[in-house]
């Protein structure tokens, strides 16, 4: 890093974090010491700095958020609502473990953003499919992740969960063998 | 010892699902603070950094490990940051006031002050300076960003895809603006 002769301006900050070189940090020292400008600006600079690192940064609700970024994983293809941005996925890209789940393909089409609304009315039909699907009608889920293009009303709106450790725990309800 | 994040990258393009929750982990509250910062919106930012990380488990063997892999990942993250801007979202930027209540369950995190004329002060400080912050570029929220993250800036360079003097200078025309912003700055210093 590179001081300029005279004013520390683009080197206020570098300075600041001591990123220049010895003989530059010394030059910028010894102006600081002369230009009454330089100081205040340097004194401004840093208390903005320390400003922008006390502004409060939202933090999202973490489960939330991995657990649709799960629900990305799994879905395989362009993540939902992105077709323009498709990723240069790289030769011998592995192959997400998630997505050999069986719900994997419901989630495909699915995957995007829901309203608050939507969610509550998800929960609601996924109470009333919790205690219809014991009772067997679970037979038909897609046996691989591709294959869900047809509808498949039943299971849907399962995705709508915002836990997928919910959805995981339906594996349990699946009629075992002979079911 | 804990893996480098290079050896977690490695991992994860060996199909180590393990390796990349770890890379999740060390990296999901910078991303988020980057993308936050450059957005500006909660809802992008949760958009981009999930895209993001979908792209590094995806494109894990694309990374060279010539750079490393937090240049790499901020390079996405900016690149996907940029796009999603450009797509035209941008106009739902938010300007987020302390003390605002956000719709998506937010969490605000104030530093706790006891007296309330400090508390209010500081809050509408907070308020001009998130506010003039918003009114900076893209790239010069970016590179701010990154250098309250304490990114070197070579760093920060190697991840806006910039020179390192370009990085000086999104970064002092940032901290001017703020300054400016906030009151406290002066007319620059005479030449």
């Amino acid at each position: 890093v590179k001081a300029r002769p005279g004013h520390l301006d683009t080197t206020l900050v570098p300075y600041l974090r001591g990123e220049l070189a010895a003989d530059e940090q010394t030059a910028a020292a010894a102006h600081l010491a002369e230009c009454a400008g330089c100081r205040r600006a340097l004194d401004e600079t840093r208390a903005v700095l320390d400003a922008l690192r006390a502004v409060p940064v939202p933090e999202p609700d973490w489960d939330r958020w991995r657990a649709e970024l799960r629900i990305r994983l799994a879905a395989g293809g362009p993540a939902a609502g992105r077709g323009d941005a498709r990723p240069s996925v790289a030769a011998g890209a592995p192959a997400p473990g998630r997505a050999r789940r069986w719900w994997a393909g419901v989630l495909e089409r699915t995957a995007g953003r829901r309203p608050a609304w939507a969610l509550a009315a998800a929960v609601a039909a996924a109470v009333v499919l919790m205690v219809a699907l014991p009772a067997g009608r679970h037979q038909s889920a897609p046996p691989s992740g591709r294959s869900a293009r047809g509808p498949t009303p039943a299971v849907e709106p399962f995705d709508l969960f915002e836990d997928l450790d919910l959805i995981a725990h339906l594996d349990r309800l699946v009629p075992g063998p002979g079911g | 010892v804990e893996p480098s994040d290079e050896v977690l990258c490695r991992r994860t393009a060996a199909g180590d699902a393990a390796a990349f929750e770890r890379l999740v982990e060390r990296y999901q509250r910078r991303a988020w603070r980057l993308a936050w910062s450059v957005l500006g919106d909660a809802e992008d930012a949760r958009d981009v950094t999930q895209e993001a990380f979908v792209r590094v488990y995806r494109a894990a063997a694309s990374f060279a490990g010539r750079a490393r892999f937090s240049t790499w990942f901020y390079r996405l993250l900016l690149n996907l940051c940029l796009e999603h801007r450009r797509r035209g979202r941008w106009w739902r930027r938010r300007v987020v006031v302390a003390g605002d209540v956000e719709p998506d369950g937010l969490e605000h995190h104030a530093p706790p002050l006891d007296d309330p004329t400090e508390r209010l002060a500081h809050e509408q400080d907070m308020a001009r300076l998130t506010a003039a912050a918003a009114r900076l570029s893209p790239q010069q929220r970016a590179a701010l960003a990154l250098t309250l993250d304490g990114l070197p800036t070579v760093e920060i360079a190697a991840a806006l895809g910039c020179s390192p003097a370009t990085v000086r200078v999104h970064v002092h025309r940032a901290v001017s603006a703020l300054r400016a912003e906030v009151g406290a700055a002066a007319p620059e210093a005479p030449r």
